[in-house]
This record gives structure tokens, sequence and C-alpha cells, in this order.
């Protein structure tokens, strides 16, 4: 589904990542784990084309993501929905008002946003914070929401960038119970952490970058090369 | 995204730059009002120019001893030219006629007047006014004839007048449209740049650019119409001020009347370009930031 071929990515000379070769599968849930500026932001941001590789190939789907025309970006872009680390949410629309935005995006009518809406915030159990502003949400409650507004799109790949890294332990077990519910449904999720409870509780595959190259891919792995 | 909701993120985007939206409002309106100005000016000049045209471009006095054949004898040979759209003879009789009707003010000139003191004369119009000269040389050839006028100067000077100052007004509303598009796309572009991270959020969930541009060109246009509107009910409320100025100035000359019709086009022409003005301008200003 998800394929990175000999991808180099070089700021200014400097590189952030060097032939990396990666392969996603449909309905995986995987760990990106390393240290801070190891790649990991920049291989999502690689994946939804934020950037462009100074080498190599993106593959998803049939697609071939650097070389995808302009106008096929948000086609792309609505099939992989970003929890970003820094939310991003919509700072001036209320909760409900971030995720109709979304909705609005990908061709949903007014009537089909009244009904939707309600039930995605349910979901990540925000009803009650349905008209507060971003600002008014606490740390987990923006987390969820930014993870609302990902669902909305309804997208095939759900990628959460360090996704409990600004918010209590309470909050991100919740946080990754829903990840899990979300996989579980049939989405491919892909989370960023340096939370090590988490990647060692879930045994799932983990990948290990680390200046800028994968030094470990292991099924079921755990936070730390055993 | 469906129009309604264009509508109403423009109309949020401008309340919440109002100042700078009133700032190139502000500008706009000063451009069109000066464009509308200018339209008038031209509009009017040209009926001048017409109404020039149209008066005897050359007056021919004969002398005394003319007798009615003889100057009809010359109106003849000139309209045999063909060069000539009218020739009109002016008898002594018409003339004290015309005479005694311009002069109604002041009785004291009417006394000791007879038909015989003023001289018959031909009003000759040409078809084309570079014919005037072949006409007047034709004339200046009769010996009977004892003066000429020759309007041609007069009416070449206006038309030189007038093309001047279309020319003049044309460059300043072209400057002024210029200085109008770059305020669009600084207003715009600050509106945008205040929110240039949702515009950034908008790409990276999904939206396409026609999402995110709509309600900033339509911003723009609606910019572009508003300050057309105002500056052309600013100059309808203006112009009943100003004609009678200008008249005032132009004595002997008719002001054309400024027709509704032509406000009505002015007003549609203006909206038209100050929408595509506003458009251009703020699709400038979003492509920019529609890197992501």
């Amino acid at each position: 589904m998800i394929k990175f071929e000999d991808i180099t990515k070089e700021y200014n000379g400097l590189a952030a990542l060097s032939e990396v070769n990666l392969e996603i599968k449909e309905g995986e849930f995987l760990f990106l784990v390393g240290p801070s500026g190891a790649g990991k932001t920049t291989l999502i941001k690689l994946l939804i084309r934020e950037e462009l590789p100074t080498a190599g190939e993106i593959y998803y789907d049939s697609w071939e993501v650097s070389q995808l025309p302009r106008k096929e970006l948000p086609r792309l872009r609505r099939e992989i929905g970003i929890v970003f680390q820094d939310f991003k949410l919509l700072p001036r629309k209320t909760a409900v008002e971030n995720i109709c935005f979304v909705l609005d995006v990908v061709g949903k009518g007014p009537e089909e946003q009244k009904e939707l809406a309600p039930e995605i915030l349910k979901l990540v159990d925000l009803e009650e914070q349905r008209d507060q502003f971003p600002y008014q949400l606490s740390g987990g409650e923006k987390q969820r929401l930014a993870i609302a507004r990902a669902l909305a799109a309804e997208p095939k790949v759900l990628i959460a960038d360090e996704p409990t890294g600004m918010i209590d332990p309470a909050s991100a077990w919740n946080v990754i119970n829903l990840l899990r519910k979300i996989n579980e449904l049939g989405s491919t999720v892909i989370m960023a952490t340096h939370n090590a409870a988490v990647v060692d509780t879930l045994k799932q595959r983990v990948v290990e970058l680390d200046k800028g190259k994968i030094i470990r891919d292991q099924k079921e792995g755990e936070y730390a090369a055993s | 995204m469906r129009l309604p909701k264009i509508f109403r993120t423009s109309f949020e985007y401008i309340r919440r730059n109002k100042w700078l939206t009133a700032t190139s409002l502000l500008v706009m309106t000063l451009t069109f009002f000066l464009t509308s100005i200018f339209a008038v000016a031209a509009f009017g000049s040209s009926k001048i120019l017409k109404e020039l045209e149209h008066r005897p471009q050359i007056t021919a006095y004969f002398k005394d001893d003319a007798s009615e054949q003889e100057v009809l004898a010359v109106k003849n040979t000139l309209e045999q030219t063909g060069l000539t759209s009218s020739v009109e003879y002016v008898s002594k009789e018409e003339a004290l006629t015309i005479f005694m009707g311009l002069s109604q003010e002041d009785p004291a000139l009417l006394e000791g007047i007879s038909s015989n003191v003023l001289p018959a004369s031909l009003e000759v119009k040409a078809v084309n006014l570079s014919d005037l000269p072949q006409l007047a040389e034709l004339l200046e050839q009769e010996p009977l004839l004892e003066d000429l006028q020759f309007y041609k100067d007069v009416v070449e000077k206006f038309r030189r007048l007038t093309a001047a100052a279309r020319l003049l007004g044309f460059g300043l509303v072209g400057i002024l449209s210029l200085i109008s598009l770059l305020i669009v796309l600084v207003t715009i572009g600050m509106t945008i740049t205040t929110r240039g991270e949702e515009i950034e959020i908008m790409r990276l969930v999904g939206a396409s650019d026609g999402q995110i541009r709509g309600p900033f060109i339509l911003q723009g246009a609606l910019l572009g119409v508003v300050s057309a509107l105002i500056s052309v009910i600013l100059l309808c409320l203006l112009l009943p001020f100003l004609v009678p100025y200008i008249s005032g100035a132009l004595t002997s000359i008719p002001l054309p009347e400024v027709s509704p019709a032509f406000l009505v086009g002015l007003l549609v022409g203006e909206a038209v370009f100050g929408m595509l003005i506003g458009s251009f301008g703020s699709w400038i200003a979003v492509r920019k930031y529609l890197r992501v």
C-alpha cells in the first residue's frame, strides 16, 4: 500500500533521511520510533507531499507521490488522515466546525454534516465540547479532536505524529485505544512516538529511525532494541 | 464548496479585516470616481465636438452690391464640388432678424439699423473638415466676397484639446487602476497572511485550491463591485452641482445631457472592471500561499 524506495531528503545539504526503504501493508499498525531529529516527521511529510524527496520514489497504491500532479494532491490527502504533533486545529472554529470543515472538503452536504459531525465527536468522546474553541480544550481533548478531524475524511491510512507527546498519561491511553479501534476497523495506522510504554504494551511492528536511516524493522517489536 | 458557504466565508474575511477592507474600498472608489468623471467629460466633449462640427464651418460675407442671384450662383458652384454637406444662404433681411434677436437686451444697438447695414452670407459645412481649406480657397477667388470667417481652427483646437484630455484621462485612470490592483493585493495578502496557518491546514486536510481560493476571490470581486457602485452614486449626487458650473464657463455651447442610460452603462462597466481587478488581485495574492 505504501512504499518508500531509496528515499533521501536533504535540507541545505544535510540529510534528514538517507536511502530509506520501507513498505507498509494495508491494515497494519506500525510504530515509528527513534530520537528527536531521527527523521520520523520528515517521513510523514514526504508521504503527504508536504515536502518533496531529494531522491527516491514514494508509492501510495498506484500513485507515485512525488510525481502526483498538484490537482490530485487533495485526493491523496483525503485518503491519508494526519494527526499532527501540534494538532493544527483551525483556531477560529469550534470543535464541531473543525469537523464540519473537513466533511465539507470531502464533499458532504450541510445535512450530512449535521448528521455525521456529532457521531464523529461521540467516537472520540467530545460530544459535550462540541461548541468549544480549541483554546478552551485540554491537551487530551485537542488531541482527540485532531484524531476526530482526521477520521472525518474516512481515510484509508491514519498517521499520528507523537499523539501522546503533549498530553497526560491517562489521556494518552484513551488516544491509543482510539487508534487501535480505528486499526481494527480496517484503517492502516502509523504512529510516530517516544512513548516506550505504549510501544511495549501493544506489541506491533516497530520501525526505528536514527540519523535518517532505518536501523530496525521488527514484527511485534518493543520500543528499545532487545 | 457551495455558493452560500463561499459568501459566508467571504463576509467573515471582510468582517475580520475591517480597516484593511475600508482602505482598499476607499482607494478603489477613488479610482472609479475619477474614471467616472473622465468618462463623463469624454462623453460630454464628444457631444460638444459633434455640436461644433454641425455649426457652419465657413461663413462667407458678401459685398453690399452682390445680388441674391450672384450669391446663389456662388452657392451653386460650391455645391457642385461635392465637398459640402450643406450651403445655406442668409439674406440681408434674415441677418437682421438674427441680429435683432441677439441684441434684444440692448435697444441702443438696434437704433438706426436697417437690413442694408448687414451683409448677405453663405454658411458652408464640409463633409470632411479636411476639405475646408479647398472650399475657402474657392470662395476667396470670388470678387464679390467681402470677408471670410473660418471656423476650422476653433473646431480643430477643440478636437486636439479633447484628444489630449482623453489621453491624460486614460493615463491617469490606468495608473489608478494599477494602484487599485496593488492595494487589493496588499489587502487580501494581509488577510491571507493572518490566515496563512489556516490555509496551510486546509491544504493538509485535503482542501483543493478552489475551495481555499473561492472566498478570497469573491472578497476581491465584492470589493470591486461595491466601490464601483459607490463611485457612480457619488457621481450622480455631484452632477447636479457640476453641470451649472461648467455651463457657466461655456456660454454659447449647450451642455449635453448626461443620460441615465450612460450612467447605467458606466456602472456596469466599472462593476465588471472592479470585479476583474478584485478577483485577479486575490488570485495572485492567494497563489503564493498555496504552495504546500
